[in-house]
């Protein structure tokens, strides 16, 4: 199987293989003390560990130890014919992982040389062995001539270098692995980001939950998100500010972002400050050094990601400012759809009041009433316990209910007296007409139903569908309630405004009629007081407007 | 295989977790993480590697990529929920976002979760930690 191996243990596998290597090639390994004492740590015969621990070579030993040190893998022959190649100290034994450094250990081999030579005699004369019978049982088969100790030297060599080879790879694969770890969690935020920008979620929280994400990711203390304040087009995000994490200095760190703003309006590239004394005082106790992230789009500053030390109390480093500076790009067009959407939000309801003003103008009896009749609209709908969403939708088609009556003669709905019944029938046309204007603007799809059914009644003799009860759509009940109230408090040309009361009073006799009952109800209890802001306002336009 | 061998005892008492993937750079860092988590990952480049690691020693948890070519990770899930011992084991799906895949406890593979890429490999962690809570083990019983 080839799986991948991936233990990465301080090089300890490809030393102790070494050890394997050498033991399986039938070479005892000896560990030698700095007082050159040796030791056999490998599987040995009897005259080879006599020969190891004998106190001539330890002699011998002592006065050539600082070869291991300079010369890894050097070939050593502290006695005629016993051959030492020196392994690298640190990587021989798994189970010690830090020896001491003056431990070395080395393959122990010998050659002819030592069977022939001075020293053996010696070994015996001092060990009381027969010195014949030692030399008998000696295994002869395991002796080598110093070219060969010099090639198995080599051999080693090689091996090492592989060995060591691969333990950098190992390290290099694994240092390679975190920062890849590192990326993963920065696509996995980036990728996090770039989705939920495209959902309807208000501002604060996106940047809220990027700003705690991105603390959480990155290793940074704290981050803070200043939004510029001069920026009318950000609207309400305008100078709003976001903490994530726990800055040293809290107060600090809040108070930091406005003075960002206009100290570094003119930074380009994410900074990092190492010496924060002067800017921050109190912050620089705790904090090493400070990022500072502009987010700009077509050069114009929207707003300063920043943040604070690093967890692990070091200075920050260009890796950190990297994930806050692609993080902060996200922001950036987070902040510029933000101001797109608002524009195109502007422009929407600027046209659709435009609109209505200019219905509007077509019969000054009516100056206001589809402003009046929107409002009304929507503190309906949220009386009733309607979502926000449906309540600001009920309010635009309040606004173009009667966008129908352009195409009603002026003579009709201007008439001072009683209107003929071919009159009227042009009058009934108005949602009709006021449906197929609108019905081609894909963002007013949904509010045709409040203009084609604010007229229809509860009973069923409505127009222009005589639907009745709840198959009236929510939109053209809501409407259709604020509608004739706002008719029977204004003054028409036909008559004169009613008295408040009275028209509460109308509209309770006609709840189950005309109204939905249930609308009714909640209708009654409204609180009319804004209203009658309006109409005051309205009164005071139009007086404005004809003077 | 003498690095299998040289493991020591300690390492058995850790933990197996098994990740197929054949994405080289996922295994790495999912086995990067899962060891810095104190487990001890079980890599798989593909379906069949996996079934021949989880025939030695059971895991405890598989993380198997959905898209792999040769054996997908549906018919390898499917494969392991035969093995005995694994008909419970939780499986965690990897898969490219979006793509169409079974929910978790939905069909014949049983998943325990689905994560979609790119993921947070320190997130993935928490979920195998949850998966492997004891009070799960508790309800298994």
């Amino acid at each position: 199987m080839t799986r991948i191996d991936l233990h990465i243990h301080s090089g300890g596998v490809s030393g102790r293989r070494l050890v394997e290597r050498v033991a399986a090639l039938g070479f005892p390994v000896v560990r030698i003390d700095p007082d050159g004492h040796a030791k056999a740590t490998a599987p040995c015969s009897w005259f080879e560990r006599t020969v190891i621990e004998s106190a001539d070579l330890a002699r011998a030993l002592r006065g050539s130890m600082e070869q291991f040190d300079n010369k890894n893998q050097a070939l050593l022959q502290p006695i005629p014919g016993v051959y030492l190649v020196a392994l690298p100290p640190r990587y021989t034994e798994p189970n010690d992982l830090t020896p001491p450094v003056e431990t070395r250990y080395a393959a122990f081999m010998l050659g002819q040389e030592f069977i022939d030579g001075e020293a053996l005699r010696r070994l015996c004369d001092r060990a009381q062995l027969d010195w014949d019978a030692t030399r008998q049982r000696a295994d002869i088969q395991r002796l080598i001539t110093a070219a060969e100790a010099q090639r198995l030297s080599h051999a080693l060599h090689w091996m090492q270098e592989d060995a060591s080879g691969r333990r950098v790879q190992r390290e290099e694969l694994h240092s390679l692995s975190e920062e890849l770890s590192n990326n993963y969690e920065e696509l996995s935020l980036i990728y996090k980001l770039s989705h939920s920008m495209t959902l309807n979620q208000p501002a604060e929280e996106f940047f809220r939950e990027a700003c705690a994400e991105l603390h959480e990711v990155s290793s940074l203390n704290w981050i803070g998100l200043e939004i510029v304040g001069n920026q009318p087009r950000l609207k309400e995000l305008q100078g709003q500010s976001y903490l994530a994490g726990r800055p040293g200095a809290p107060g600090e760190a809040e108070r930091l972002g406005p003075r960002l703003v206009l100290d570094y309006a003119d930074l380009r590239e994410p900074a990092i400050i190492d010496d924060t004394t002067s800017l921050c005082p109190e912050l620089s106790a705790h904090d090493k050094s400070l990022l500072i992230v502009p987010l700009r789009r077509d050069g114009v500053l929207l707003g300063m990601l920043f943040g604070g030390g690093r967890r692990d109390g070091e200075y920050l480093t260009s890796i950190d400012a990297k994930l806050c500076a692609s993080i902060s790009n996200n922001l950036a067009i987070f902040l510029e759809n933000f101001m797109l959407f608002e524009d195109a939000q502007t422009l929407f309801l600027g046209t659709l009041h435009a609109l209505t003003r200019a219905i509007d103008a077509k019969d000054s009896y009516t100056f206001g009433h589809s402003e009046r009749v929107a409002a009304l609209s929507k503190t309906l709908a949220r009386a009733a316990d309607l979502d926000e969403a449906t309540a600001e939708r009920i309010y635009l088609s309040g606004l173009v209910h009667d966008v129908g009556k352009i195409g009603v003669p002026e003579a009709v709905l201007c008439k001072a007296g009683r209107l003929t019944d071919q009159e009227f029938e042009s009058i009934k046309m108005h949602p009709a007409i006021g449906a197929g204007i609108i019905r081609d603007i894909r963002q007013m799809e949904d509010l045709i139903p409040g203009v084609l059914h604010h007229h229809e009644r509860w009973d069923g003799r409505g127009y222009p569908h005589r639907l009745t009860g709840l198959d009236i759509p929510l939109f053209g009940r809501v409407i259709g309630l604020a509608d004739a109230f706002d008719a029977m408090s204004s003054n028409r040309t036909y008559r004169s405004a009613l008295e408040h009361p009275r028209v509460l009073e109308e509209i309770r006799l006609n709840r189950g009629t005309q109204f939905d009952p249930e609308l009714a109800d909640v209708f009654l209890n409204l609180d009319f007081e804004p209203y009658f802001d309006m109409i005051r306002r309205h009164r005071a336009e139009k007086g404005l407007g004809s003077a | 295989m003498l690095c299998t061998d040289l493991r020591g005892s300690a390492m058995n008492d850790k933990t197996r977790i098994l990740i197929c993937d054949d994405e080289t750079h996922i295994l790495h860092v999912v086995g990067l993480n899962l060891r810095s988590a104190g487990y001890e990952p079980v890599l798989a480049a593909n379906g069949e590697q996996a079934l021949e690691a989880v025939a030695q020693s059971p895991p405890a948890l598989c993380v198997i990529d959905h898209q792999m070519p040769g054996m997908t990770g549906s018919e390898l899930c499917r494969r392991l929920r035969a093995f005995p011992g694994l008909e419970a084991t939780p499986i965690v799906m990897l898969t490219a976002a979006d793509f169409r895949m079974p929910r978790p406890g939905d069909g014949d593979e049983q998943l325990s979760a689905v994560v979609g890429k790119p993921f947070s490999p320190k997130a993935l962690i928490e979920l195998i930690q949850s998966l492997l809570a004891p009070s799960r083990i508790g309800e298994d019983q």
